[in-house]
């Protein structure tokens, strides 16, 4: 049943809140810490070890799914309710904190693309030579030595 | 602790709603298994435990 994907996911999110506001006592915030980021790894952690006991079936899983697709409509929704006239009058603190942190991600993801990308052609045999590439390559350099004379 | 539960139950009642459902229909599905062996489908215990819940909240909030 696809609601029970989405069941889990719901259950994560308010396992995290929890979490946060417990964290946030425990700091003596004011404000949720970190329960975005506690409820998705509880949620990686709870598929990784639903599927390990065979107890996630593939329709299951489409409730995780479709909210992992509707993620970015929602973020675009998100930001389309942000009081963003305060945002930008109340000073340049909210532009700073925008501008660093995509360059902070920016930063991190691409690091962590390289990263993986090495690992993988670490992990990949050489790839096989394409001989109909090896073919236009030669062909294009008859063309290029016929052209040049 | 309780506070706390009251206060994201109150802020998130879609999500609870989505959790709280997936419970149900959950406990529904085993009762059609293992209560009625197949006899009665657990879509329709899950949508008649839904109707008992919203009687069982009506007497309790009048």
């Amino acid at each position: 049943m696809v609601i029970f994907g989405t069941a889990l996911l719901a259950a994560c999110y308010l396992a995290g809140a929890f979490i946060g506001e417990l964290l946030a006592i425990l700091i003596g915030v004011q404000a949720n810490v970190g329960g975005v980021g506690i409820a998705m790894m509880l949620l990686i952690a709870a598929q990784h070890y639903l599927r390990k006991r065979g107890l996630l079936a593939p329709e299951t899983e489409k409730g995780i799914t479709f909210w992992a697709m509707l993620y970015i409509p929602v973020v675009v929704a998100m930001a389309a309710t942000q009081n963003v006239v305060v945002a930008v009058k109340g000073g340049p603190i909210a532009l700073l904190s925008a501008a660093g942190a995509f360059a902070l991600s920016a930063l991190v993801i691409s690091a962590i693309n390289r990263i993986i990308h090495r690992a993988h052609i670490a992990n990949e045999p050489l790839p096989p030579v394409d001989l109909a590439d090896e073919e236009a390559l030669v062909s294009q350099d008859s063309v290029a030595a016929t052209h040049s004379k | 602790m309780l506070e706390i539960i009251q206060k994201l139950i109150a802020e998130n009642p879609l999500v609870t709603a989505f959790a709280f459902i997936g419970i149900v229909i959950w406990i529904s599905n085993q009762m059609a298994r293992h209560v009625f062996h197949g006899h009665v489908a657990g879509s329709a215990i899950a949508v008649l435990s839904g109707l008992a819940l919203a009687y069982w909240g009506g007497l309790v909030t009048g």
